[in-house]
């Protein structure tokens, strides 16, 4: 780890840090990652479709590889501290507060019989907040979101998609997250939302210099929103960059294919 | 094709007039008019959730209760139909869902899946149902040896194909495309779309295209009608509509699909809240309380769909200003397509 080459920008220490990291499923290795940093607020897009291992790779970095069978090797470095190996209890602290899941179908990862206020409740107090502080934080979050303070007393089918996206969300605020993991967490929401909700990562990431890595399928998606991307393909990294500079001038084959696939508008009918 | 008296107009293969669908208090559609006027025709129905559009689509194929209005198919009344005239209308329009993984029946596999219909309206003699199944599958671009598969063997983009070969089986006119791409990857949802595009060239298929996202009807359809709570707020030629949108709600819709470059976006209209409860929809125009445009009239006068242009209808009562870049961006700028 002390190659020059290590270093994320040159003065800056990565605030995560991926080296040589491998998912194997029994003999066949499903992720194969030299290298992946995050820097300090800043928005990295992890792209490429079904199966190119993007979602596994986050699993692996919160260490929940293992609740889906996979078996995981290399490092995961938070602010320099190595995470891999570490002892289960100590993993749990880590993962959920200062890494935090956001998911695709937040309505269906959310518990249906809880209440969202109780919800916030149980899982700060987990990570150590006593009861009347969670609550506040579970209402100041819902307001960084825009979403009422109302909304603690709903059931989780009681939200709309936008409005279950953004309390996950607000989730990671309240946890006071460092690094949210997001996979696909706009694919499910009509476009409309869907610009909302990336408005909303933007902003958070102003103003809490949330570092985020953003798992998504559509590059168009990704350019909205992420400084860098790194495009995967069964399992690996096939090119990395600047958002700007990879979608305008995309050097490997899959990437330029990815970028082709895009809707645009103003194009017309064309196939 | 039924046989037309010497100089007479041929009707549209499908016309909707005025369309209605209640859930109780809820005006799930209330009052909108369309039509598919020729084979190949393509039009777009787009908006979020809670606008209307899928039942809109239901009513069409016949699966929920049409409170008022008329669908004509060929310029026959269908919801008059009832038996054998009934069967004929629903084997000739046909739906593909938004999800194959929910729309196919698991324990049935694929060949199955698409011969069912073929048997079920008697499409070809039973001993050459299996050739017509291989046939089927040929013609969306999947190897006929996928026969034996069940849907989970196959790959999502393979299980919408499936979806359509089975919309195709019965040799339907009117093809409806719920969402048809939205659970797919992009790239899968590229090649669904070349596909379904082909299939209406070399079918003469008319759609019905519903979708959330403008960039996918402009793909395939060259007109569009955009609803808001029930109603279409703006309706005309696609390209021209995205060009010079003349609704703020088409602005917004137009202006939250994403891009490969942001920078250059002319608008950036983000909505403020959701689509309102369509049980207690707002009094004037239902869309005023996320409208930037919204004035005092808005408030309380419901606005029509009225001709805006020879080709353009919008329910806006500041259309014209919408047009003339009353939005920042909306307007006064050159077609994207030119």
């Amino acid at each position: 780890m002390s190659r020059p080459d290590d270093a994320w920008t040159g003065d800056v220490a990565p605030k995560l840090a991926v080296r040589d990291l491998a998912v194997w499923f029994g003999s066949r290795r499903v992720v194969e990652l030299e290298r992946l940093d995050l820097g300090t607020a800043e928005i990295l897009g992890l792209a490429g479709e079904s199966g190119s291992g993007k979602s596994m790779t986050a699993l692996a970095i919160l260490g929940l590889a293992g609740t889906v069978g996979a078996r995981v090797d290399g490092s995961v470095r938070l602010d320099g501290e190595e995470l891999m190996g570490l002892p289960e209890d100590h993993v749990r602290r880590v993962r959920g507060r200062r890494l935090a899941m956001i998911f695709q179908s937040p309505v269906s990862a959310l518990d249906p019989l809880t209440r969202v206020g109780d919800l916030f409740v149980r899982t700060l107090r987990l990570h150590g907040a006593p009861r009347e502080e969670a609550r506040d934080r579970a209402v100041e979050a819902l307001r960084a979101v825009l979403l009422p303070p109302e909304l603690l007393r709903r059931y989780p089918h009681q939200l709309s998609g936008g409005q279950a996206q953004r309390v996950a969300i607000a989730m990671a605020l309240a946890l006071r997250s460092e690094v949210p993991l997001a996979d696909e967490p706009t694919s499910a929401l009509d476009v409309t939302v869907q610009a909302e909700i990336l408005e909303l990562l933007r902003r958070v990431r102003e103003e809490r210099r949330m570092a985020i890595l953003f798992i998504s399928h559509d590059l168009a998606v990704i350019a909205e929103l992420c400084d860098r991307v790194a495009v995967m393909r069964e399992g690996r990294v096939v090119e990395e960059g600047p958002t700007r500079s990879v979608l305008d001038g995309p050097r490997d084959p899959y990437t330029r294919a990815l970028v082709a696939a895009v809707p645009r508008l103003g194009e017309g009918a064309r196939a | 094709m039924t046989p037309q008296p010497e100089g007479a107009v041929t009707p549209p293969v499908l016309e909707v007039e005025d369309l209605s669908v209640r859930f109780g208090p809820v005006r799930a559609v209330d009052g909108i008019s369309f039509s598919l006027p020729v084979a190949g025709s393509a039009l777009g129905v787009v908006g979020e959730s809670g606008s209307g559009k899928t039942t809109t689509a239901r009513a069409v194929l016949l699966l929920v209760p049409v409170a008022g209005g008329t669908i004509r198919l060929d310029g026959e009344d269908v919801l008059r139909r009832r038996g054998s005239g009934l069967r004929r209308y629903r084997r000739s329009v046909q739906i593909v869902f938004q999800d194959p993984t929910t729309s196919l029946d698991p324990r049935i596999r694929v060949g199955g899946q698409i011969a069912e219909p073929i048997r079920a309206h008697g499409i070809v003699p039973r001993g050459r149902v299996g050739e017509r199944v291989e046939g089927l599958l040929a013609e969306v671009g999947l190897d006929p040896a996928l026969v034996s598969r069940y849907p989970h063997e196959l790959s999502g983009g393979q299980r919408q194909r499936v979806a359509i070969a089975r919309a195709l089986a019965v040799e339907p006119r009117v093809l409806v495309l719920d969402e048809p791409t939205s659970a797919l990857d992009v790239p899968v949802q590229a090649r669904i779309l070349r596909l379904i595009n082909r299939l209406r060239a070399e079918r003469g298929l008319a759609y019905l295209l519903i979708s959330h996202n403008l960039a996918i009807v402009e793909r395939l359809c060259e007109e569009t009608a955009v609803m808001y709570l029930g109603r279409i707020v703006e309706q005309g030629p696609t390209r021209d509509l995205l060009a010079r949108p003349a609704h703020p709600y088409t602005v917004a819709l137009r202006s939250a699909v994403p891009e490969l470059r942001p920078g250059s976006r002319r608008t950036r209209l983000v909505l403020p809240g959701t689509v309102p409860d369509p049980a207690s929809p707002p009094p004037g125009c239902p869309f005023h309380p996320r409208c930037p445009l919204a004035v005092e009239r808005c408030r309380s006068e419901t606005p029509a769909l009225r001709p805006v242009g020879s080709t353009r209808g919008v329910a806006c009562h500041r259309a014209e200003e919408v047009l003339r870049g009353g939005i920042p961006g909306s307007a006064a700028s050159s077609s994207p397509g030119s």
